[in-house]
């Protein structure tokens, strides 16, 4: 794996087509860190499902990874910037990836439980980056959520047929 | 790809990183780049707990290493903590002998609340810190011998011993409560699964 094969969600021409398999919306490529210096592999493919998650809810607070990691991509040529940036469809959903089983994680990182809002922030495991998403641990249904738009996805030797 | 669809594990492990505050256990827990990336939110808030997949004897192992999260400035750690834990790295700073003194304390606090046989290893850490070593290799590696545990001095800031580390630790843990059981035993011990929404409430019961 090269940092080069690593792609950011609004690399994607049509994300919602190309990074979920078809037959059961779950991610088509291994899911790493968003930092380029990191190699932290967070989520292997198909371990995890798109869901839509309320915004308002989540709100989760800026990452504080490098600006300059959305930029992985620039001698890639015929790259179509997305608008929707994963916080699309309707304005107040966000897509995440969704796990059940928090063992289903490769390599992740959880914070301490925020005590007013019963949230653990979720972060890379090597290099504590984040957020890259949450559990809500006063949530009916037990989740953990990686937002789409917060990792970089591996996408090897398909790169040709998948990204315009 | 291939092995994509076996990404499940064979064996859950419960590590804990016991030691004085500023010992560098949390940075046990990093892997540092060549950046000189910082992240601070995550940071800031604490890190509860890691989940690390390694392999082992071609065995996919979940190591999930808990942090103590704060918790050791009350110099103790009770039973809530070690519930289920396996293994238990005792961390000092090797230019801190304060640190060193403490293990004492932290091996008996271990002794009283953990369950019976759980593997340890103590750690040296910030060995890259020659000029400012208080503590012997020897005398780190006596301490383990009178404790009958193994020893490693590490460095975490430039990537010594950690992984080995862990490692070290994992293998005897799987060899104490894996590989001399029979093949009829469950691979995941019951307890190995952490609830977080327990671990939670002990968290804020706690700490606040």
């Amino acid at each position: 794996m090269s940092n080069k094969q690593r792609f950011r969600y609004q690399d994607f021409s049509d994300p919602k087509t190309q990074l979920v398999t078809a037959d059961n919306n779950q991610n088509a490529y291994d899911i790493y860190c968003p930092q380029p210096s990191c190699r932290c592999l967070l989520l292997r493919t198909s371990f995890g499902t798109l869901v839509e998650r309320p915004k308002d809810k989540t709100m989760l607070p800026p990452s504080d990874e490098k600006s300059e990691s959305n930029s992985t991509t620039n001698s890639k040529e015929n790259i179509n910037r997305n608008s929707t940036n994963g916080e699309s469809t309707s304005q107040s959903n966000v897509e995440y990836w969704q796990l059940t089983d928090m063992m289903t994680f490769e390599n992740i990182g959880f914070s301490k439980t925020i005590e007013e809002t019963g949230l653990k922030y979720i972060c890379c495991a090597d290099c504590n980056v984040g957020p890259i998403g949450y559990h809500d641990t006063k949530a009916q249904e037990k989740e953990y959520l990686i937002a789409v738009n917060r990792v970089s996805y591996d996408v090897g030797s398909l790169i040709s047929e998948n990204i315009v | 790809m291939a092995q994509s669809k076996s990404a499940a594990y064979d064996y859950l492990i419960k590590l804990l990183l016991i030691g004085d505050s500023g010992v560098g256990k949390s940075c046990l827990l990093l892997r540092f780049s060549d950046d000189s990336f910082t992240p601070s939110f995550i940071t800031t808030i604490g890190i509860d707990f890691k989940i690390r997949t390694i392999e082992l004897d071609g065995k996919r192992i979940k190591l999930q290493i808990w942090d103590t999260a704060g918790q050791e400035r009350f110099r103790t750690i009770t039973t809530a903590y070690y519930r289920g834990a396996m293994g238990i790295l005792l961390v000092y700073d090797v230019t801190d002998e304060r640190s060193f003194n403490n293990i004492r304390n932290w091996f008996s606090n271990i002794e009283q609340h953990a369950s019976e046989g759980v593997n340890k290893i103590l750690i040296g850490n910030k060995c890259d810190w020659v000029e400012k070593k208080a503590i012997t290799k020897e005398q780190g590696q006596a301490l383990a011998d009178e404790f009958k545990i193994k020893f490693l001095e590490t460095s975490a800031k430039a990537n010594i011993n950690v992984e080995e580390a862990f490692f070290t630790l994992a293998r005897d843990i799987k060899k104490r409560l894996i590989d001399t059981h029979t093949p009829e035993q469950p691979k995941v011990p019951s307890d190995g699964k952490i609830n977080i929404e327990s671990k939670s409430r002990f968290t804020s019961g706690c700490c606040n």
